[in-house]
């Protein structure tokens, strides 16, 4: 029995706000569109996600897509009762509304127009009312005003800018041709280190064994991981996990499943190139920790990357072995090669000449500018952090050991070198009044 | 749409406003008549009542905008559905209340206000996005609500309001399934 809840004109409220408002409920909902008598098509919702779609013959995802290019001037949202097991997610509203929007901008042959003034200020009294549109309507599909595709409506929140403030993210892929050069360990306290800075970092472990969480003893957690997204099993949304960082989310690499060996093996390049461009419109840097070596699974990933960090050991055996990062870098296509943000050489030893010669040897003979300023001592710290399942920068609040700070200091660097935003310098002031 | 970080950024503050709340519902309607005096004339002499209703609709709303994900095909009962709910108190406020629409700005306002007074370095850029983002919706949503009423679109109208009073309203809600009962319970905080 369906039960109606609401109905109105899409010139009062367009398709996208009345998706966004629908979204806030938890029964299964359908918004149906019309046009005049005819009922022109059907969007399923439960839960924040659509469950289906009907417009004509059409099905699914593409005839979502399909009912914001069609005309329509009413809606008409009903709830029903039905089996929510049987249903199935063809994707979260919040994503597939980014992209019908995106999709409506590109086909629009007409400028975006600035934002309308939002209907809140912080200033104490009324804020003024939206400015009027000339022209009157300049509705051409299902409740997407044209001139304000990406700005559905005055004074609210368009979902374009709801996870991205309107810019794509930086994708840096940490890489190293060998084994056991502390990929992981660097991801996962650089990933710290630009939360504490303020930045928006989601940590993707892109390597199968799923060491991030071996790292914070987490591996019994997470429901879905990484390949799950992959090979669509799983939204991304539902497998990121929260931290008590607010600025930081971890995409585990696994979740209760383990992926086959042919699953793993193929090629899933075009998979990447999807998620990593999804990560990167919720948050200012998505951090990638790949698996070992520069081919195969981190092949994939970085051509899905915008920069990518080296992890240098600073011991011979890693030094020999790095030629292949730059070997790695030739290999992939023209046009997917990610900028070098730097290398960083880790496990430093400076009492040890064998150590040293590799931080001579890399100073010679790196491109220019590829060797970082900062590097990361080998330190006992790292040993008793992954005891304990910490991140060094989180064993002792008060006095955390002082290798930890040296990530701050390679986050200052990394965010320098990949554009991010960074605070401005302050006035140089002297020391003594 | 709320993105997770916003949630987040939303049930964290919170938690920092639950142990300040009476103090937090002073502040909201000390600010909110200091910016509409004329407001006050709306609301009941003793405001204590309206205060208890205000922080338990925030926690409500706290408490509906943050279910995991993986309980999505879990139905709700309707008393406890957001948008039900946030609909029915857009229709309350339009026909019962006669609030105008206007007075959502300074609501919004004077709720900002409230969180940044009382949140002090908590109330982050991030935290008042998160919360403007979420009233704003919730606005879009009760306007909506209010609508229905208008347009006679789907529930109770607004001519059995006005004919049989205010009771009449409160039984579509019953029949909707909203009862200010359920929905003003203690478990709310």
């Amino acid at each position: 029995m369906k039960i109606a809840v609401m109905e109105g004109k899409l010139d009062d409220v367009d398709l996208p706000g009345v998706l966004q408002v629908v979204g806030l409920g938890r029964q299964f909902t359908g918004v149906e569109l019309r046009e005049k008598d005819s009922v022109v098509g059907t969007i399923f919702v439960k839960a924040g996600r659509i469950v289906g779609a009907e417009s004509g013959e059409l099905r699914g995802k593409a005839a979502f897509f399909d009912l914001f290019q069609r005309p329509s001037t009413f809606f008409h949202v009903y709830r029903s009762a039905v089996n929510a097991g049987a249903l199935d997610s063809i994707g979260s509203l919040s994503s597939l509304l980014v992209e019908a929007l995106g999709r409506a901008r590109d086909e629009s042959n007409v400028e975006v127009v600035a934002a309308p003034q939002p209907e809140l200020t912080t200033s104490p009294g009324l804020a003024p009312p939206p400015p009027a549109t000339s022209g009157g309507s300049t509705r051409s599909r299902a409740g997407v005003p044209a001139k304000k595709a990406a700005s559905v409506e005055p004074g609210l929140v368009s979902p374009l800018d709801l996870d991205t403030g309107g810019k794509s993210g930086v994708v840096l892929s940490i890489a190293s041709p060998k084994g056991g050069c502390g990929k992981t360990t660097v991801a996962l306290n650089l990933a710290i280190s630009l939360a504490r800075q303020r930045h928006r970092v989601i940590l993707v472990d892109a390597d199968i064994n799923g060491d991030v969480l071996s790292w914070l003893n987490a591996r019994h957690k997470p429901h879905y991981g990484t390949y799950d997204v992959l090979v669509g099993l799983a939204e991304v949304e539902s497998c990121l996990l929260g931290t008590i960082l607010p600025e930081l989310q971890i995409l585990p690499a696994l979740g209760k499943r383990i992926p086959s060996a042919s699953e793993v093996m193929s090629d899933q390049s075009d998979a990447w190139k999807e998620l990593a461009s999804k990560l990167a419109q919720m948050a200012d840097v998505v951090l990638i920790d790949c698996p070992s070596g520069m081919y195969g699974g981190t092949h994939q990933v970085l051509k899905a990357s915008t920069h990518v960090l080296g992890v240098l050991q600073a011991e011979a055996v890693a030094r020999r072995s790095f030629d292949m990062f730059r070997e790695g870098l030739k290999a992939l296509p023209e046009g997917a090669n990610p900028a070098v943000a730097g290398v960083l050489l880790n496990m430093l030893q400076a009492r040890h000449g064998a150590s040293l010669a590799v931080l001579q040897d890399a100073c010679a003979s790196l491109p220019e500018n590829w060797l970082l300023e900062t590097s990361i001592p080998r330190s006992a710290a790292f040993l008793d952090a992954s005891g304990e399942g910490l991140p060094v920068r989180m064993m002792d609040d008060n006095s955390p050991p002082a290798v930890s700070w040296l990530f701050d200091t390679l986050a200052a660097e990394v965010t320098q070198r990949v554009g991010l935003n960074a605070p401005s310098r302050s006035r140089p002031r002297s020391l003594l009044l | 749409m709320i993105s997770i970080q916003d949630k987040h950024h939303i049930k964290r503050s919170w938690k920092l406003v639950v142990p300040i709340a009476e103090t937090a519902a002073d502040l909201f309607y000390r600010r909110l008549f200091e910016l509409k005096p004329e407001y006050r004339a709306l609301f009941p002499e003793d405001m204590q009542a309206q205060k208890r209703k205000l922080l338990r609709m925030l926690a409500f709303v706290v408490r509906a905008i943050d279910f995991p994900d993986q309980q999505w095909k879990q139905d709700v009962p309707i008393e406890e559905d957001l948008l039900l709910v946030i609909l029915a108190l857009g229709r309350r406020h339009t026909d019962l209340y006669k609030i105008p629409d206007e007075s959502y700005v300074t609501v919004g306002e004077a709720l900002l206000w409230t969180l940044g007074y009382g949140l002090g370095e908590a109330f982050t850029e991030e935290v008042r996005e998160a919360w403007l983002k979420v009233y704003t919706l919730l606005v879009r949503t009760m306007k909506m609500g209010s609508r229905m009423v208008d347009s006679q679109a789907s529930l109770a109208s607004a001519e059995v309001a006005l004919r049989l009073g205010h009771e009449a309203l409160i039984v579509d809600l019953a029949e909707l399934g909203i009862d200010d009962a359920k929905l003003f319970t203690e478990e709310g905080l």
